[in-house]
């Protein structure tokens, strides 16, 4: 756009902001389309029976007829929009009419006249928009337009701005998206139209962010081109609160000190067994934390054996990250000692903030760290972990199964569920951190830390809400490219609750938001607890798989079935057999065995038949992940089977091939033993279930294709 | 003309597809409401049956060899006059010859144009497995794309109908949302039963369509009706 429409537009702004109006009006919306190349149907304002005439047949007709009134936002509801009026007879009884029913259903309404429009070609119906989110800031939203369609909420969203390959992804990425490609043999819609309308609206959302929300409902696409046929939009001038974003550099800086610290201070260290600042203690120690740890305690000579200090202004050296386990009262004054010392990161683990209704209280914590720069975890948490300096500075249970998935939790119970699970399935684990009410610190923080980490390859967050939603989808974008990151969002129908006055803005009003933008930015994600703990403990073990070709070798036919059934609920393509290949495996399995895909070797086999097919499966190129199904059998027991599968893998692996494999093991409680062998192994395996190895399969896809790793 | 007798002629004239004026005749015996469809065999007869239906009327190509109907040029709707019945009967015998050449055609199907309503289908057809099931859904593309549809096995019990109609994704369209009127419930619910009730009494029955159907505040109708009978 040049300088001089952008100005047009930024004046026509600043006389509606004057005017204290929440929407433009039609002939401001239209200056706003005409300055983006947003294509409308021909259209100028009557207020009276005549001057609709004589528009209409200066435009020809058909025409349609709209009430143009500021208090009237749903026009058809008040009968105020009449279509296909055919000549001036019908134009002007559509005018007397209208202005009837308007006086009648709203007595008090500022009617403006009438608004005669040129009739669209009609083509198929879409909508396009865009809303104003509390988390993500400018989003665009594309979806099929017509009344059911509301109904069924088909509609997508990206942030704003979006670039016309985005654009193009998302006419794609709706229920009906094949309803672009032409109707029951009839032409395609114009979709180079319909990406630079989409592009157009993402565009002047970002230029002028006192756009609130723009409806472009409906759009009619055709075979050569789109026009937006009604455009509402709604502004909002007041200042938004920008979210604080701290340069990269920075809080790497200070993140490296808080999760890897050398010296840690304990506020409230105790020596009375059962307060949290015991256990806090306890733990560092018992941990087997080697950094230096200072207890400051008011009265105490030692705590746990170690010298203590009245307050951190004492202590002689440097202290990397404060941890707090003193009642919400006491924590601004001890947290101003902390910035006075220079401290870099507070753990705040006491509760009795924002989460109590106790904003005013968080509020000053804000700003005591934001004038000494200091980080906050928490308040409201239970601390955290970092295993690879083992250091577990929480009043929970000690964690000490070093390896590398980075979790975090907004929530403390979720958090201890993350710390029983681990130790149970014997998930190595790089740390585990709540985050409670992100007073400071937040996901995309901990995103920043972790993509740099050396000890951690896989990140899984659970959270309820985004503070800085759009931050976040910036920094997993370019995080998820190079290392998993699994997100479980909690509280998936509660979300945007606030009452919207657009279409759009419903529409937005749920969780599909979320489920949009975390996709777009690469994040896999988990809808149950139980789903994020296996994608964090199976992602790290799988290869990533270099194509799409899967295959079942299964020894149980109802396994195979349902295998078949996973792999398509979760996105999984079956490898269509080539003959070749299906000859291939024919040799190996009993004539009444089915090659194809699954192969299906039949239950009475031996461990070789099994091996066989597995080193085949392993060996030839165009087969790229493998599922296997086993039954346990008298010929080939539970861990005679799991120790095969290990030997062929591991003798593969020494020749430079590797693959990812998951298994479903079917059987009597042997197979349990069985699967945990083969999980340890490297082949993530699960007795009882054909879903769950799928699902995990699933996932490492999903991530190996937002990263570009798949062919 | 009975149901027996339409099944006889079909399988006299080695046809499983019922034309749209014997499913239509059968289906109003059996108390489901269609629009009055009659057959014209000449463009005069469409003109003189297009006066007792009353205008506007819908013209439809009447061929055992031509399913879809409106891809071959078959449908012509909103006719107002003698003059514009004339001619598109012409251009339908024309545009079906040409689309599906050597088809047998009937004669054209003349019905008057009900007015727009919320679209709706109710159909049947035969499982594998379970053998005759009824289906309802809301009409149009959409739907044909979202695949919103309800089954339940025939017979149905009263309160299978109203669950099936609550069944579907869309169903508050049929409440009436952004200033379209409600659609009436028990009509549609009244029109399911006597469609399951028809083909519980008729085994013969392996297909039927009715679609779309028009749901108004008061009543509703079939507009197009498709039956497909088993061989023998």
């Amino acid at each position: 756009m040049n300088s001089a429409a952008r100005e047009a537009i930024r004046t026509m702004f600043d006389g509606v902001r004057a005017d204290g109006r929440a929407h433009l009006s039609p002939a401001e919306a239209r200056l706003l389309c005409d300055a983006y190349g947003i294509p409308m149907p021909k259209d100028g304002l009557a207020t009276t029976a005549d001057e609709a005439v004589a528009l209409a047949a200066s435009f020809g007709y058909p025409v349609v007829l709209k009430i143009v009134a500021p208090q009237i936002v749903h026009k058809t509801d008040v009968g105020g929009v009449v279509a296909g009026l055919e000549n001036a007879e019908e134009v002007a009884a559509a005018f007397s009419s209208i202005m009837d029913r308007a006086r009648r259903h709203v007595p008090d309404a500022k009617i403006s006249g009438v608004q005669v429009q040129q009739m669209a070609a009609p083509g198929l119906e879409v909508i396009v928009g865009a809303v104003t989110d509390g988390s993500f800031g400018k989003l665009v939203a594309f979806g099929m337009g017509g009344v059911l369609v509301e109904v069924l909420k088909d509609v997508t969203f990206r942030l704003a701005p979006v670039t016309e390959a985005d654009a193009a992804e998302m006419l794609g990425s709706i229920r009906a998206a094949k309803l672009l490609d032409g109707i029951r043999g009839g032409p395609p819609a114009d979709k180079a139209a319909l990406v630079s309308i989409i592009t157009a609206v993402g565009q002047a959302v970002s230029d002028f962010p006192e756009i609130a929300e723009m409806d472009l409902n409906p759009v009619f696409a055709t075979e050569d081109g789109a026009s937006a046929v009604d455009v509402r939009v709604a502004v909002d001038f007041a200042e938004r609160e920008m979210p604080n974003r701290p340069p990269k550099d920075e809080i790497v800086r200070a993140m490296n000190r808080i999760m890897k610290p050398d010296a840690v201070a304990v506020i409230g260290a105790s020596a009375e067994e059962g307060k949290i600042g015991n256990s806090v203690m306890r733990n560092l120690i018992n941990g087997g934390y080697e950094g230096a740890i200072y207890p400051i305690h008011p009265k105490a000579e030692t705590i746990e054996g170690i010298k203590a200090y009245k307050s951190v202004k004492d202590v002689p050296g440097e202290i990397d990250v404060a941890v707090f386990a003193i009642p919400a009262a006491f924590v601004p004054g001890a947290l101003t000692e902390c910035g006075e010392k220079g401290i870099p990161g507070a753990v705040l683990i006491p509760s009795g903030f924002a989460e109590t209704g106790n904003i005013e209280g968080q509020r000053e914590l804000q700003e005591i760290g934001r004038k000494y720069n200091i980080r906050l975890m928490g308040p409201n948490i239970y601390g955290f972990y970092y295993t690879h300096k083992n250091l577990c500075a929480t009043f929970c249970t000690a964690y000490d199964v070093r390896g590398e998935v980075a979790l975090s939790s907004q929530s403390g119970g979720i958090g201890m569920a993350i710390v029983g699970f681990s130790r149970s399935a014997g998930m190595g684990v790089s740390a585990i951190v709540g985050l409670g009410n992100k007073s400071d610190i937040d996901e995309d923080d901990l995103l920043t830390f972790f993509e740099q980490d050396e000890n951690t390859q896989v990140i899984a967050q659970h959270f309820e809400d985004l503070k800085d939603g759009r931050g976040f989808a910036e920094v997993a974008k370019r995080v998820s490219k190079t290392k998993p990151i699994i997100a479980l969002k909690a509280g998936r129908t509660s979300a945007g609750a606030k009452a919207a006055s657009s279409h759009t803005g419903a529409l937005a009003g749920d969780d599909k938001v979320y489920d949009d933008i975390l996709r777009a930015a690469g994040v896999i994600r988990a809808y149950t607890l139980r789903d994020m703990l296996e994608f964090a403990r199976g992602i790290p073990v799988l290869p990533t798989p270099t194509g799409e070709n899967v295959v079942i070798i299964t020894g149980a036919g109802g396994s195979g079935v349902l295998l078949s059934d996973a792999c398509v609920d979760n996105g999984l393509e079956l490898m269509k057999m080539p003959d070749d290949l299906d000859a291939a495996f024919r040799k190996f399995i009993p004539p009444f065995g089915a090659a194809g895909n699954p192969v299906d070797i039949t239950g009475g086999e031996p461990p070789a038949t099994y091996k066989a097919t597995i080193q085949l499966a392993l060996e030839d190129e165009r087969i790229h992940s493998i599922i296997l199904g086993y039954w346990h059998t008298i010929i080939t027991p539970p861990m005679v089977f799991a120790n095969l599968v290990v030997e062929i893998v591991e003798e593969m692996k020494a020749k430079g091939i590797e693959k990812p494999i998951v298994a479903s093991l079917a059987g009597d409680v042997e197979v349990e033993e069985a699967s945990e062998f083969l999980y340890r192994h490297g082949i993530p395996s699960y007795a009882y279930s054909t879903e769950i190895p799928v699902q995990v399969l699933g996932a490492k896809y999903r991530w190996a294709r937002g990263a570009g790793l798949v062919r | 003309m009975s149901f027996a007798d339409v099944l006889a002629r079909a399988r006299a004239e080695g046809r499983t597809l019922l034309s749209e004026v014997e499913a239509k005749d059968v289906l109003r015996e059996a108390g489901v409401p269609v629009t009055l469809t009659t057959l014209a065999t000449s463009a005069d007869e469409a003109v003189t049956q297009s006066e007792a239906a009353g205008y506007p009327v819908v013209l439809k190509v009447v061929s055992p060899d031509i399913a879809h109907k409106s891809d071959a040029g078959g449908v012509k709707l909103n006719l107002k006059t003698a003059d514009e019945v004339r001619a598109a009967h012409a251009a339908i015998l024309k545009s079906c010859s040409e689309a599906v050449p050597g088809a047998k055609i009937t004669g054209v199907a003349v019905q008057h144009m009900a007015p727009q309503g919320t679209e709706v289908i109710v159909g049947m057809t035969t499982d594998a497995q379970f053998g005759p099931v009824m289906m309802f859904g809301l009409g149009g593309i959409m739907v044909e794309v979202l695949k919103d549809v309800s089954f339940r096995l025939v017979p149905l019990a009263d309160r299978d109908a109203g669950q099936m109609i609550d069944e579907i994704k869309g169903r508050p369209v049929l409440s009436g949302v952004r200033g379209q009127p409600a659609s009436d419930i028990a009509a549609l619910k009244s029109t399911i039963l006597k469609v399951s009730e028809f083909v519980a009494q008729h085994p013969e029955v392996q297909e039927l369509d009715l679609n779309p159907v028009f749901a108004y505040p008061d009543g509703a109708i079939a507009v197009d009706a498709r039956i497909i009978v088993s061989a023998s």
